[in-house]
């Protein structure tokens, strides 16, 4: 799920890098304070808080290293690795598994080239605030709520794995159709990346629950929606935000961007053949009409002289790289 | 299994620090020229594929400054080619006009965009692979502490690449131990796998609760301390550096040198 750099444009990857950066900044407050449920006990909280940040840390260094051992799916014959979003927002509360999950994805980014680093926002999204800040507090703490039992809380991980990555597979169409890079329609692309997700889903909610069991077996007390009584879910907002945003640039994207010629097409019939003076302006509109301003062959490519001349000169260069190290 | 851990751990230990090199330049100013360089590589429109090869200059040119070899970077560079070619491919499909011939050969727009997608994947991977190179994993984190990245996240970033290896060894061990149960036994269903991943978890925070005790002993507060060393301050020569390379990749985004150069080619 990981997206790279080459599928995202400008406006897509700094609007997503936003509002990334404004959750990475309201998680670091967050982390730390009590819950309101939990300030009656003073002692509890302010150890939790001083344990925190070593054992995110611990933490994300067990996703790491759990992704590394890979499990085997059944009937397939393939193998499958974990995201851990649940499984850290199970352990560390949705704020501190967010900014776990979004350490890793730093991480995989700059060690693994494993995602880009102006897609890190998109990632951020996509995979860390979806499934700790809107799946977790929304699928996963209603189903366990007051419940002892294994099968409900086997049931809650795996379906708060696939709405995740189901959700996250969502934000990636909508995101790489918004940057208009793919000549793939939105449907199409969605009806590919959907089914896979699900399944992908199904082995990551399999894999988290029988972990959560074993935690369950051994430290129960680990879990922070395990030994609260009465647990007043407050709706992370910002969380919403973001997913209204999203979806809401999606339709608003679906409009203006992916099909232009079918709106310029409807509205000309609704306007019966008048000229327009401005068709609806997106972002990708007025950076096509700099780029016709600006270029010199309004078309693209006219010859095929710049590809060889600039290959020529990256030959040149690089040689002449190679002989400035050696001297 | 066991081959592939400890081939990672050897891969990223390997750029914990910098390569030696002889970067003059602040961490910052090349953190930030970094950032503009994808910006404005990223913001050539994908039928422009050689206005988009120019940018292919600037990880040459970086690697040659600091005196550390490109070629090893462009290899690394290649493991993104499948990625971009699954996405890209659908751009030779849905896109048949014809952008120009070479002899009788018509190349489509389609695969214009293609080339653009796959050469925009390996310039953003070299870039980022340079930027680590030269400046080492930690020493990267804490500029980015200095360049207003929360504290929090930095000291989080910092640690979670530390204890990667504590838990990998522990993990190397869990492995062993089944695989000489289990002669060797492959699969790995994902009860088992869960069992597993579970015991590694309650060992792990064991020992995450006994450091925490031992770092609160040693007065830690929540963040890292500064390093013994004073950070290097900003010159006039970073402000130059990033000014110039600013100017320069801006500039060749916005002037389109290759095309008015093959013009003036077509008219002489």
């Amino acid at each position: 799920m990981h997206m790279s750099d080459t599928l995202i444009s400008p406006p897509v990857f700094i609007a997503t890098s936003v509002i990334a950066a404004g959750l990475i900044f309201v998680a670091t407050r967050r982390i730390g304070q009590p819950r309101a449920d939990q300030l009656l006990d003073e002692s509890t909280s302010a150890e939790r808080r001083r344990r925190l940040v070593p054992l995110m840390g611990v933490m994300g260094a067990l996703i790491f290293a759990a992704q590394m051992l890979n499990f085997t799916i059944p009937a397939t014959g393939s193998s499958g690795h974990i995201v851990g979003g649940v499984l850290l927002a199970a352990v560390l509360g949705p704020w501190a598994g967010f900014l776990t999950l979004t350490s890793i994805l730093v991480v995989q980014c700059l060690l693994f080239a494993d995602g880009g680093l102006m897609t890190l926002g998109c990632n951020v999204l996509n995979m860390a605030a979806l499934s700790c800040l809107v799946a977790y507090p929304l699928v996963f703490r209603p189903l366990v709520r007051n419940s002892n039992s294994t099968a409900r809380w086997a049931t809650a991980s795996i379906a708060t794995s696939i709405v995740a990555l189901a959700m996250g597979a969502l934000a990636v169409t909508i995101e790489t159709e918004l940057s208009g890079i793919t000549a793939l329609p939105y449907g199409r692309f969605l009806a590919f990346m959907l089914p896979i997700h699900l399944l992908i889903g199904l082995g990551e909610g399999l894999a988290t629950a029988a972990v959560i069991a074993t935690l369950r077996r051994y430290r129960p007390e680990l879990l922070i929606d395990s030994t609260q009584s009465s647990s007043r879910s407050r709706t992370p907002f910002l969380a919403i935000t973001a997913v209204v945003a999203l979806l809401v640039a999606s339709v608003a994207g679906a409009i203006a961007s992916s099909r232009p010629d079918g709106l310029e097409w409807s509205i000309e019939r609704t306007t019966q053949g008048t000229e327009i003076a401005e068709s609806p302006s997106t972002l990708h509109q007025s950076a096509d009409q700099i780029q016709t301003t600006t270029a010199l062959m309004p078309d693209y490519e006219a010859s095929m002289a710049g590809l060889v001349g600039v290959g020529a000169t990256l030959v040149v260069i690089y040689g002449a790289s190679l002989l400035i190290r050696r001297r | 299994m066991s081959d592939g851990l400890q081939r990672l751990l050897v891969r990223l230990s390997a750029l914990e620090r910098a390569t030696p090199n002889h970067s003059t330049i602040d961490p910052r100013a090349r953190i930030v020229v970094t950032l503009v360089y994808l910006i404005v590589m990223l913001s050539v429109p994908i039928t422009r594929l050689s206005e988009l090869l120019l940018y292919a200059l600037f990880p040459i040119i970086c690697a040659a400054d600091v005196g550390i070899r490109y070629r090893p970077i462009l290899q690394q560079s290649l493991v993104i080619v499948p990625f971009a070619a699954l996405i890209g491919v659908f751009n030779i499909f849905y896109h048949r006009e014809a952008a120009f011939a070479i002899g009788g050969v018509i190349i489509t727009r389609g695969w214009l965009e293609f080339g653009s997608i796959i050469v925009r994947a390996l310039l953003s991977v070299q870039a980022l692979l340079l930027l680590v190179r030269i400046e080492g994993y930690n020493p990267l984190c804490r500029n980015l502490q200095r360049l207003g990245v929360p504290a929090m996240l930095a000291t989080q970033l910092i640690m979670l690449y530390r204890y990667i290896f504590v838990l990998a060894e522990q993990l190397l061990s869990l492995t062993r131990a089944r695989a000489s149960r289990s002669f060797n036994r492959r699969a790995m269903p994902v009860s088992e796998w869960g069992s597993i991943v579970g015991q590694l978890t309650v060992r792990t925070i064991e020992r995450a609760e006994r450091i925490s005790l031992a770092m609160a002993a040693r007065g830690f507060e929540g963040r890292m301390p500064a390093p013994t060393t004073p950070p290097r301050r900003w010159l006039w020569r970073d402000t130059i550096y990033v000014a110039m390379w600013s100017i320069a990749l801006i500039a060749s985004r916005v002037l389109y040198p290759v095309e008015r150069l093959v013009q003036l080619f077509e008219t002489l």
